[in-house]
């Protein structure tokens, strides 16, 4: 029996339609007129969690980029008074070569003596450099002068603490260098010259990485030359081995994943071009050191090995290769030398115990990528090798170890002038040369410090470009589609009204 | 069989073409009153009288004015509209809840724990500038601003809430009241045998109202009336009618709104319908939104009161920074908006030492192993808001549809329809007319007869 179609029943399907039709309309005219896909939390709720966790990513990835632009000022003055020193060091240096020459007579050092306090003035403003009230040569004591003049000596009253800054959720900069490091008056250093960072292997934790910076735990995509696009998520990964296996089964061995030839970082092999990127606005990839493009069939990755620790074994040290067991090294201090055999040492641990064992007072350091010579008082001391192999050398530790006394050596040469003494004065230099080293040592460290800053600022635009855009994605409309499709629906709700007054215009009662 | 007897026949026939054309009348007058369920008229054919040579008719009868109503239909739209109406409820307080929140924009709380978190950052960022320590406490101050805003947005929905259940409960008190009234008047008018249709209608009209309020069930008695029943409750016995009243009662939620009938107070078990879900809103949805918005203001308060008495500032040390348990409670310590210099940020005090305030900072991000932080916690709450308001607006369009499609089948049904009732005029018409003639032919007959004398 066919449906009986009353004025209501009509009335109700009609309007029902036209209801349907208009909604429609009214959600795309709401897309196209805000541009936004999603208006309300019932648009698309796994987009709010998305759109607020991005919104969150991307105040916090700002922040970082605002800490590294507050915080250059820092690094920037460090090398600033640095550049200062140099130039300071570089008027001792012709002050003493000036005053030890024969022109030199015992009124022009009582001239020079005077050159000197000022020198000192120099440096102590320099060191106590300020930015924005903060002494930068303090430590973490920045609200006092960490150098103050009794008298004739200099003393620091800051502390040997380290401040920096963070530059992403997990990665932080080192801003400062404590004024200790320049009055160490009570010690002196054999700066190490060997990069004895071990070579990475399958069961190297991920958290050693980069000079035990780390890494950072996500997901990172591989594009391959035959189009092919991978999305590999390493999160649970805990050792190098985990990460070349999840590569190798997340890519169904397509691109594969090994150690560098020289175990310095990862390899990834694949048909040609290869390019890896971070997802997710996190930095995997790059903390991997796999971060980048090949137009080759190999991606070789960036150095990432970890620190030297007191486990390190001496076997994983590329730079000894071939000469282990290590031999004997001579220390000689104030003309007595002792023969210190490390060959029976395994790891870095066995040689400081062995070396601070033959040598009372005298420390093996470990300086992330190399070990340093530090003794516990003032005297200079000389590390030579003995016999093959060259040990020293092999270590980066063949030289003499000096003191490192800034103000000591104005006050040496205060004195040595004073004394009106030029073989005093021209030891003096001996100092000198050694404090430029450090300087430059220091400028170089700043140098870099500066590097890794604009570097990092870089990552951090880059990852603010990459979420803003997924923010988008998952946020903004797709103006074209929605363009289209508001112009069909807005033909449907017009066709559905004419048809709508068509059908109510006419009945029976119209022929009777 | 008499010529006259002939004539009766026609003037039946006349009489019931006559009540067919007031029945398309009414029909046609009442096409769009709401409730209204077309008429017909039921004949039949008299008792013949019977001779010799077989039966002959003696004309028609008016049994019955029917209405064509679907009982079934009807009680499956009061269903589907009950369900309706309990889901409509919730939606309207989840989109309450979301306005609460703010926008896909305008995050407030979001943008708050952001800015505050920052504000540590800033704090902490060498080269170390104190004032920001004002900033710092500022924030803080905003964001509690903000969960007190929240609290005090929720409660307020919550008590309107509490007052449409009160409006409600006004409506279905007038609406049981109506029904009574109707049965008696049904009563009164069926005694003779008689369908009150347009009583009826009035009657199947507020039911239907009321079911959107409460899902009921009916009974009829012979005498016409209707008992109305309420989770198995009876509201309505003919004209004598039980009603609903609210009270507030301690409840595990606290001191709280309950539906009671009226006079003895007596707990009752609401049905589906627009009371339910309004009370399932309060105690329910908008109750677990503050619950987890208490989450995240206790857990903001547990994580930066544990780093922040760890250290000392250069006036004080072991002081906590905020107060409270809840974002109703939460505050920023008074100490520290007297004196923002008192907010530590280090455990030794050093000036140029930031480590408490970078590891408070850095709780926007990470929180230990394995755990929520704060923001993972708030954007949990905003999936999960999302995420109902998604499943509600789809039920309520889903249900939107299973009740027009009874409504249109009823409407199908009991509806008029104008061509219907023109084609029925038609039909009277010519039944009259054509009765006419026959007593027109009678009478001519008669003149005849007349004639021969």
């Amino acid at each position: 029996m066919p449906m009986r179609i009353s004025d209501n029943y009509l009335s109700k399907i009609l309007v029902g339609d036209l209801n349907r039709s208009l909604g429609a309309m009214l959600n795309l005219q709401r897309q196209a007129s805000t541009m936004q896909r999603v208006n309300s939390f019932a648009d698309d709720p796994r987009a709010v969690g998305a759109i607020q966790r991005y919104n969150a990513l991307i105040s916090s990835n700002d922040q970082y980029l605002r800490n590294i632009t507050r915080s250059s000022v820092i690094v920037d003055n460090t090398d600033t008074a640095l550049q200062d020193m140099s130039a300071l060091l570089a008027e001792v240096r012709e002050l003493a070569l000036r005053e030890s020459s024969a022109v030199a007579t015992t009124q022009t050092r009582a001239t020079a003596m005077i050159q000197v306090d000022n020198l000192t003035g120099r440096l102590m403003d320099v060191l106590n450099t300020q930015v924005e009230g903060n002494y930068i040569f303090g430590g973490t004591r920045t609200d006092v002068p960490p150098f103050v003049r009794n008298g004739s000596t200099v003393s620091y009253q800051g502390n040997d603490e380290l401040f920096s800054t963070a530059t992403g959720p997990n990665s932080s900069q080192v801003l400062n260098i404590p004024g200790s490091e320049f009055l160490g008056s009570l010690s002196s250093l054999l700066p190490g010259t060997a990069d004895l960072a071990p070579r990475l292997s399958g069961t190297t934790l991920l958290s050693d990485l980069n000079m035990g910076a780390g890494w950072t735990a996500g997901s990172f995509s591989i594009r391959d030359g035959n189009g092919d696009f991978f999305s590999v998520n390493v999160s649970a990964a805990v050792t190098v081995d985990d990460v070349i296996t999840a590569i190798n089964s997340a890519t169904g061995g397509a691109v594969t994943a090994s150690l560098n030839a020289d175990s310095t970082g990862f390899e990834i092999n694949g048909t040609g071009p290869l390019q890896i990127d971070d997802i997710d606005g996190r930095s995997t990839a790059s903390s991997l050191g796999i971060q980048g493009a090949s137009a080759a069939s190999t991606l070789i990755g960036r150095d990432v090995r970890p620190a030297v620790s007191a486990a390190t074994l001496l076997t994983d040290i590329a730079a000894l290769d071939g000469n282990l067991p290590l031999g004997i090294i001579d220390v000689e201090v104030a003309g007595v030398v002792t023969s210190i055999d490390l060959s029976g040492a395994t790891t870095l641990g066995d040689l400081q115990t062995t070396f601070s064992a033959a040598m009372p007072g005298y420390q093996l350091r470990l300086d992330s990528s190399g070990i340093s010579v530090v003794s516990g008082s003032t005297e200079t001391f000389i590390v030579r090798n003995n016999g093959l192999p060259n040990t020293a050398t092999l270590l980066g530790i063949e030289g003499t170890g000096t003191p490192v006394r800034m103000f000591g050596v104005l006050e040496d040469l205060h004195a040595a002038l004073a004394a009106d003494d030029p073989d005093a004065i021209r030891g003096v230099l001996v100092e000198v040369d050694s404090l430029e080293q450090m300087i430059q040592a220091q400028l170089i460290k700043v140098g870099g410090r500066q590097q890794d800053m604009e570097w990092a600022s870089g990552l951090l635009m880059q990852r603010d470009t990459q979420l803003r855009a997924k923010l988008s994605l998952e946020k903004d409309a797709d103006v074209a589609k929605v363009s289209a499709e508001l112009a069909a629906a807005e033909m449907s709700y017009q066709s559905s009204l004419l048809v709508t007054s068509k059908l109510f215009q006419s009945n029976l009662m119209m022929y009777l | 069989m008499s010529l006259n007897s002939v004539m009766d026949t026609s003037l039946s026939a006349m009489f019931s073409a006559q009540a067919g054309m007031a029945t398309t009348s009414h029909n046609i007058a009442n096409a769009d009153t709401p409730g209204y369920t077309r008429q017909s008229n039921l004949l039949a054919a008299r008792r013949p009288l019977n001779f010799p040579f077989g039966s002959i008719g003696q004309g028609v009868d008016i049994v019955t004015i029917r209405r064509s109503q679907d009982t079934f239909l009807l009680n499956s739209l009061r269903a589907q509209k009950a369900k309706m109406a309990s889901y409509e409820s919730v939606d309207s307080a989840l989109y309450e809840v979301e306005n609460i929140l703010g926008s896909i924009d305008n995050d407030h709380l979001g943008d708050a724990l952001n800015s505050f978190f920052n504000a540590w950052s800033d704090l902490a960022t060498p080269p170390v500038d104190p004032s920001l320590k004002q900033q710092v406490v500022s924030n803080a101050v905003s964001l509690v601003t903000d969960f007190h805003s929240m609290s005090a947005s929720l409660d307020d929905l919550q008590t309107n809430i509490e007052m449409q259940v009160e409006e409600e409960i006004v409506n279905l008190n007038g609406l049981l009241d109506q029904i009574g009234n109707l049965n008696s008047q049904i009563m009164a008018a069926e005694i003779g045998g008689q369908t009150a249709n347009d009583l009826r209608d009035q009657r199947d009209l507020l039911v239907s109202e009321m079911s959107s309020i409460a899902a009921v069930t009916t009974v009829e008695r012979e005498d016409g009336s209707l008992d109305v029943i309420l989770n198995g409750r009876t509201m309505v016995v003919r004209d004598s009618v039980q009603q609903f009243t609210t009270t507030y009662r301690e409840t595990s939620q606290g001191y709280r709104m309950t539906v009671v009938t009226d006079g003895n107070f007596h707990d009752v078990t609401l049905p589906e319908g627009r009371l339910s879900g309004l009370l399932d809103s309060r105690d329910n949805y908008v109750e677990d939104i503050r619950a987890q918005l208490d989450n995240v203001a206790s857990m903001l308060v547990t994580r930066v009161n544990d780093l922040h008495v760890q250290g000392q500032s250069g006036t004080s040390s072991g002081q906590l920074f905020f107060t409270g348990d809840s974002m109703h409670t939460i505050q920023v310590s008074q100490a520290l908006q007297d004196d923002p210099s008192q907010v530590a940020t280090s455990r030794s005090g050093d000036s140029g030492d930031s480590d408490l305030a970078w590891e408070i900072a850095a709780l926007a991000d990470s929180s230990g192993a394995g755990d929520f932080t704060v923001t993972d916690r708030y954007r949990g709450l905003l999936i999960d808001v999302a995420s109902k308001r998604a499943s509600f607006e789809f039920l309520v369009d889903n249900q939107a549809n299973a009740v027009a499609a009874v409504e249109s089948k009823i409407a199908s049904i009991t509806g008029v329809s104008l061509d219907e009732e023109a084609s029925n005029m038609i039909r009277f018409q010519n039944t009259y007319s054509a009765a006419a003639r026959v007593i027109s032919t009678i009478q001519e007959m008669f003149d005849t007869l007349v004639s021969m004398i």
